[in-house]
């Protein structure tokens, strides 16, 4: 008896272990009849759609559009896993060959480099030349052929921009009205805001710990120095030289000087990444680096009244160029194996009509589309994140175009180096020998596929 | 239920560590180049050295609080040492999570514990975590304190299982405490401590990965970088499958090589019959 018992706790527990694989939402159709589904399929020439989408400082986007999705297609039954902590399940579901429609993933652990390498991924080319919206607009009238810049690895077109964002520097308005700070423009204004905050015991500039930190300025200032040519050098291609030219050395001389100065702040070393943002809109920190999700990220420990606005980073000199990053690029994936591309093509046309473009608007993403009327973006856009589209189509603003990281050993270093000249632990030229050194390696690895500059 | 779970993931970590495989598509066979990677890795030495300073430090402090509390409590005639057990033993029913989201909260420079502490005594805040000379000591006294209460636990019930008339014989003969301490139970829970022993290098190697993940992330600049949280950044973060494989075989023999020298040197010349 007792063993018995035993044998079927054992299998009790199997059990249970395959129940709580599965974390997914249905949204049902309206009708869930035989007769619905198979409407819509002859309808649509598809009645599911599966998403699995990442869910940060845009959570509610993705409801949203689905609920559009669902008013141009009823009676597709959508499945959806929206949360933050994606990247693994896409993974785990791409090897097993079951992958989800569509995919949109962010974070250190979305390696959608390696996914395209893998051929995991569909090339939307043809999506681009041949496609329609959901209002039948075609799709290469909507999107600039120069936005699909950050959607190509080598010569795979992975992704479509839905909507992009932008990634610089918010400072806090009213600090910097009670203060009488200009936002800075110039490196030279910078130094004299941070002169002011300083005095005033206010955290002049830091980053959130480890990734901003390139994101947010190590990365702009390669093109501030050398432009995009020079950031191509040094974070795309891998140019041997690169790292030790002038230019780079310039670069990271113009970073180490912003801790010595005073103007940045140690404490960007193991900072905790939500306590950086909290510190900022609590007053302080006057400057930090994020992206346009930055407001809806934060929307729940907002003070009453608090405003912020962003800036590209300033010029290094006076007429100089400013410099912002595009985070992303590319707005979801279909897979290879997806079961139901036409779905996920669909949903893309969903995305990229003028409802979808506002929804996107709506939570920090810049649209895409030229042919969009704008005058609707006051209405769905907040004055910060209009700050952000004014600011980064400024004709001064170098946009680089950038993922998570071309190369993670790249990106690994750059954390390291900028901990130590953080620390000053390192000077700035062993830091671009230590870089040179790891592109070197990066460049001989086999495995590694160095990506063309575009 | 040990197959499923435990010896296939083995053997497919050993056929994995053989591959390139990027955890996306296909793999090829690379034969033993992700072991001379491995070897090659200075990354991944010096975050096997930092958990071998975990085994080293954090061994003695762990084992000597657990000892000193675990002899306290069963030695003394304390009517509240019940109460001493719980308290001492609650950090380990927290989840690791938890702890390192607590702790990194008093550690924090800005507004932590901690600091407000330093500042009303006149001292200088630091960036407790941020800073190399004192991010790892911030990690071992958390480690410390969240696991000693399990070792302590243990060895109450190899102590309370030694007969007490072992203990009144060597009173009666006029030993003091210290002395029954060391001359009886220490070698009556030898087989207890081996077993702790085992249990321990096995936490300081695995274990000690949740608090590095959330409390550092393995910085400032990899000084405190653990070799679990390195196989897993070059798993996920690199989507380097094959090599976080080779990575963990290569653990896997040093660490059970460590086991069982351990093993084998505390092992008792005679076995005790009581």
């Amino acid at each position: 008896m007792k063993k018995l018992i035993a044998i079927l706790l054992a299998v009790l527990m199997v059990c249970t272990l395959f129940v709580g694989c599965a974390k997914e939402e249905t949204v049902a159709p309206e009708t869930e009849t035989p007769a619905a589904e198979s409407e819509a399929m002859a309808k649509y020439g598809f009645d599911k759609l599966d998403l699995v989408c990442f869910n940060g400082g845009d959570a509610g986007m993705w409801d949203e559009l689905v609920a559009l999705f669902l008013e141009y297609y009823p009676g597709v039954e959508i499945t959806t896993d929206f949360s933050d902590d994606v990247a693994n399940r896409i993974r785990a579901r791409m090897m097993t060959e079951t992958p989800p429609d569509f995919v949109a993933s962010s974070g250190p652990e979305w390696s959608l480099g390696e996914a395209v390498d893998a051929g995991q991924l569909m090339d939307l080319s043809d999506l681009f030349e041949n496609g329609v919206n959901a209002d039948g607009v075609p799709i290469k009238d909507i999107i600039p052929e120069a936005a699909l810049d950050p959607c190509y690895r080598n010569d795979i077109l992975h992704s479509l921009p839905g909507g992009t964002t932008y990634l610089g520097w918010w400072y806090n308005v009213n600090m910097f009205k009670d203060l009488g700070i200009e936002a800075p423009t110039t490196w030279d204004e910078l130094y004299a805001a941070a002169e002011v905050l300083n005095e005033n015991g206010i955290i002049p500039f830091m980053y959130q710990y480890p990734s901003y930190g390139y994101w947010g300025l190590s990365m702009e200032l390669m093109a501030l120095v050398g432009g995009k040519e020079l950031f191509n050098d040094t974070y795309v291609t891998l140019k041997e030289g690169a790292w030790t030219s002038e230019g780079a050395l310039k670069a990271i001389q113009a970073q180490e000087a912003l801790i010595k100065d005073g103007v940045m702040s140690p404490l960007s070393v193991g900072a905790d990444f939500a306590a950086s943002q909290v510190d900022f809109v609590n007053g302080r920190i006057g400057i930090l680096p994020n992206g346009t999700w930055f407001e809806n990220e934060m929307k729940e420990v907002l003070p009453e009244g608090f405003d912020m606005a962003f800036i590209p980073v300033p010029a290094l000199e006076e007429g100089g160029p400013r410099s912002v990053v595009v985070t992303g690029g590319g707005f979801g994936q279909i897979p290879n194996h997806a079961l139901n591309p036409e779905a996920a093509k669909a949903f893309y046309g969903v995305m990229l009509t003028d409802r979808g473009q506002a929804i996107l608007a709506k939570y920090g993403k810049m649209p895409v589309s030229q042919t969009l009327d704008t005058s609707i973006l006051a209405d769905v856009m907040t004055p910060a994140n209009l700050s952000a589209l004014e600011s980064a189509q400024q004709d001064d603003v170098i946009i680089l175009n950038t993922s998570e990281g071309y190369y993670p050993d790249m990106t690994n270093k750059v954390k390291e180096c900028n901990d130590n000249l953080c620390l000053g632990d390192m000077t700035a030229e062993e830091y671009c020998q230590a870089m040179e050194e790891t592109a070197e390696a990066v460049r001989n690895d086999p495995e590694t596929t160095i990506l063309q500059a575009r | 239920m040990y197959l499923i779970f435990s010896f296939t993931p083995l053997i497919k970590t050993f056929f994995y560590s053989i591959t390139d495989w990027s955890g996306y598509g296909d793999y090829n066979f690379v034969g033993f180049d992700n072991f001379v990677k491995v070897f090659n890795d200075k990354i991944f030495w010096k975050s096997l050295l930092n958990n071998v300073k975990f085994f080293f430090f954090g061994g003695i402090f762990v084992f000597g609080l657990a000892l000193v509390c675990a002899a306290m409590i069963t030695q003394s005639k304390l009517k509240e040492s019940k109460y001493y057990r719980i308290i001492l033993y609650m950090p380990n029913i927290i989840s690791g999570v938890i702890i390192a989201v607590l702790w990194k909260f008093i550690f924090s420079p800005n507004f932590g514990l901690l600091n407000n502490f330093m500042t009303l005594l006149g001292l200088e805040p630091q960036n407790w975590l941020g800073q190399k000379d004192t991010a790892f000591t911030c990690l071992m006294i958390v480690w410390v304190w969240s696991g000693f209460g399990y070792y302590m636990l243990l060895l109450i019930a190899g102590i309370e299982g030694i007969p007490t008339t072992y203990l009144e014989a060597a009173e009666i003969d006029g030993a003091n405490g210290i002395q029954r301490f060391i001359h009886i139970v220490m070698p009556m829970v030898m087989n207890m401590i081996r077993t702790c022993m085992v249990f321990f290098t096995m936490n300081a190697f695995t274990g000690i990965y949740v608090l590095v993940k959330f409390m550092t992330d393995g910085g400032p600049a990899n000084t405190t970088q653990v070799i679990i949280s390195y196989i897993y950044r070059t798993a996920f973060t690199n989507s380097r499958f094959g090599l976080s494989a080779a990575q963990g075989v290569v653990v896997c023999i040093l660490v059970g090589a460590l086991i069982m020298f351990m093993l084998k040197v505390t092992k008792p010349k005679d076995e005790l019959e009581y």
